[in-house]
Formats: C-alpha cells, structure tokens, sequence
C-alpha cells in the first residue's frame, strides 16, 4: 500500500469514531452524543476529510514535518464543531478554494492560518 | 484601571469593577510540577505540566510528536486539545475574562494561556497562569524557564488579548473547571466521547451532579448504555431526556430506537412520531427511524 492509500485508510477509520455512537449498526439511526451537543450534523468532516486527503495538501504538511499518519491522528481528535470551524475557514477561502493556482508558500500560509484560527474563535 | 482594556468593551476582562463576592483576593495553585522549556517547545512543557498537575503520566518529550510541527516552529492550540483528549482530560475553554482565568486559580486549576509576547510582530508563547493577587494587580506563570514569573494582570491582558484570551484547563473526568457553563462543558466531553467513552462516561455522570437535567449528559449516557447492549438502562436515560427537555426531538428518536430493538413497536411507533412532530435539524433521521419501526411492524 502506497502512503496516500495508507494515509487515506487510517483517515477514514479515525474519522469514522466520531460516527460510532451515531451508528452502531448498518440498521439503527441513533442521533449522536456530539450531534446533540453542537446541534449539527457531522457532514462537515466530510469536506476536511475531502481537503487533507489531497495529494497537494498531503505533501506540504510534509513540508512542515509532519508525517501523514501524525497528521491523521491529530484531526482526528477534533471534534465537529472544531472541523466545522475549520471547514468554514477553508470555504471562505479566496478563489472558491482551487488551491493550484497559488505558489508553495501561499498554500502554506493559508492552510496553516485556517488551522490556527479554528481555535482562535 | 480603564486605559487597560480601551477598545475591548465587548470583551470586559478584569474584574476590577466588580470583583466577584465568592472569588478570594489572592490564590496561588500548589505542587505544580515544572519543566522548564527547550527552544520552542513551549508547547509540550505547559501542556505536560497541566496534564501532569491533573495526574497523568506524560513528559514534555513524549508530546512533542503530538503537538509540536517543526515547519511551524511551534505548536497550534488545536493539537494541545488534541493530546490533552488524547491523555483522558477534558480541554476546557475558559471564557475570554481575567475573572474565568482568577475563577479557576481559586479553584486549584491551573490555565494554560496563550500570549503574543512580541512588540513588533507576533510571537506567539504557551505559559501555564498559577496564581494572582488582587492587591498587587499581579500574575504569576510558569513562562519559558521562569518557575514564577510575575507580571501585571495589565501586560499579561495585552499579551494574552492578542489570541482572544485563550486558555485552558485540563482536568479529568471527574472534575468540573470551577468557571465552566453546561453548554460548552459538555461539548467538550463529546468530544472526548470519540476518544475514550469510557471516560466521558464518567464525565456525564460528574455532569449530571452539577446539571442534573443535561440534556447532552442524559443523551450520551444513553447512548453509551445503548452502544453497550443495556437497553434498559438506556431507554431510562432517554426517557429522562425527553421527560426534561420535551422539545428534545433527538431523545425522542434514540427512545424510539431503542424501543425497537426491546421489541417494543407500539412505543417505538407513538415516540417517533412525537419526534416528527417536533422537527428540528435532524428530522430526516426521525423519518429514518419512523420507516425502520414501520418495516419491522410489516414483518410477520
């Protein structure tokens, strides 16, 4: 397994923890405890997960030293509001977010000044 | 002392106007541990001195892979919520106020805040708040290798105003932060819900004696009951959920499921559709639920 397949598969099964209590089975529709306590759906991580899943986005957290399998482990501790937060951020983006027309360091700044601001709310 | 927070009326800070009649005058946290930072890492030493006050087993270098992000130079405050979850403590928010931060010194917890220490440009430094004093106007913090800086609540408020006032606690699940309101407490054990259910667990149980009638706590204890097989136990919690809270079409629709795995269609089928009734943003869940209860009562 190539590294973008492994980080992909370790991504997709952290993500689905914040799922678990939503659907403990193919069958039930439980709402779950985070659904409640932000009053949201979780869709949200969808789009973080469509973001950090990018080739392009995968290689400059690597540029800032930060393996992919690290990465993954760390998102995976938000919860949604915090994801949501960050998804805003990156929807407001400028040029409807097609990242490939920027320079490097652009990219870097951008994806980093999202990050930090998720907290900085 | 008005010049201090000119421009920041949204944001009052100090309690110099009214100082709360339950907040002592002065308080400093004791038997702190403290390691004193390598360069740039202050990251992982304030982190592993609040999480180490709290009990937990862990080093400034055991976190630095959980925090600290080399192209940065630094760490971001997303990755100490992350490894505080990570460590079984609950990451809590204090409200942006210099009474929040006093509030939970008060209480023995000591504040891991963020300041801008720079003059012309930003530069951003972690520093753990372990006491005050209301007659000198001083804080003290752990900072860098300073084991007791002191520093008037003026300065460290136009450092630590620059990152909206951030700071945190990181207590376990058995413990609430003295200044803590139910809504944002108990987002923050949801969180950790993902992390470790067994400890959010507890914490929902420690909710309820502060709330009894949290809406979250009885929603995720319900959940953890019904995730665990303990239906009884489960349709007790969401009973008392939507007893409390009977616009709470959520505790509805997790009753009404958990009703039908009891095998209970006819109640299943009367509480889902008080859900429906109800509406609210997860009502395309509710009409998941109510077409589950009508294929199970389809069957033979």
């Amino acid at each position: 397994m190539n590294l973008q397949g492994f980080f992909k598969s370790v991504f997709g099964a952290l993500l689905c923890l914040g799922f678990a209590t939503a659907m403990p089975s193919a069958r039930a529709e439980l709402i779950g405890t985070d659904q409640v306590a932000q009053d949201a759906p979780g869709r949200d991580k969808a789009v973080i997960d469509n973001f950090i899943s990018r080739a392009e986005v995968q290689k400059k957290m690597q540029a800032l030293g930060l393996g992919v399998v690290i990465t993954a482990q760390r998102i995976a501790l938000l919860n949604d509001s915090e994801a949501r937060a960050l998804a805003e951020k990156i929807n407001s983006l400028p040029a409807g977010g097609n990242f490939s027309s920027l320079t490097n360091s652009d990219f870097i700044i951008i994806l980093l000044s999202a990050i930090l601001l998720v907290l900085i709310l | 002392m008005p010049f201090l927070f000119a421009g920041c009326a949204a944001l009052p800070s100090a309690p110099t106007t009214s100082w709360p009649s339950t907040l002592p005058k002065t308080a400093f946290v004791r038997g702190m541990p403290f390691f004193p930072q390598e360069q740039y890492q202050c990251g992982p030493a304030t982190l592993a001195t609040t999480l180490r006050f709290s009990g937990a087993d862990v080093t400034p270098d055991a976190l630095v892979p959980q925090v600290y992000t080399p192209g940065l130079k630094g760490s971001l405050q997303l990755d100490l919520v992350g490894a505080a979850r990570r460590a079984g403590r609950i990451p809590y928010r204090i409200a942006p106020t210099l009474t929040a931060l006093f509030e939970e010194l008060s209480a023995g917890n000591p504040v891991l805040v963020l300041q801008d220490l720079g003059l012309l440009t930003q530069e951003w430094h972690y520093a753990v708040a372990v006491g005050y004093d209301r007659d000198t106007e001083m804080i003290t913090l752990q900072s860098g290798d300073l084991p007791a800086l002191q520093m008037s609540w003026a300065r460290f408020d136009k450092t630590w105003i620059s990152g909206k006032r951030w700071g945190i606690v990181t207590l376990t699940p058995d413990r609430i932060p003295a200044s803590a309101t139910e809504e944002e407490y108990l987002k923050q054990v949801a969180a950790l819900d993902s992390v470790s259910s067994g400890l959010a667990g507890i914490a929902y149980q420690t909710s309820l004696t502060r709330w009894p009638d949290s809406l979250v706590a009885l929603m995720g204890l319900g959940n953890l009951a019904y995730a665990a097989g303990r239906y009884d136990q489960a349709v007790k919690y969401f009973l008392q959920a939507s007893t409390a809270h009977p616009n709470a079409g959520d505790a509805f629709n997790n009753l009404a499921q958990t009703y039908l795995r009891q095998g209970q269609r006819g109640l299943a089928y009367t509480v889902i559709e008080r859900a429906l009734a109800l509406g609210g943003s997860h009502v395309s869940i509710y009409r998941k639920t109510r077409d589950e209860v009508e294929a199970e009562a389809s069957q033979p």
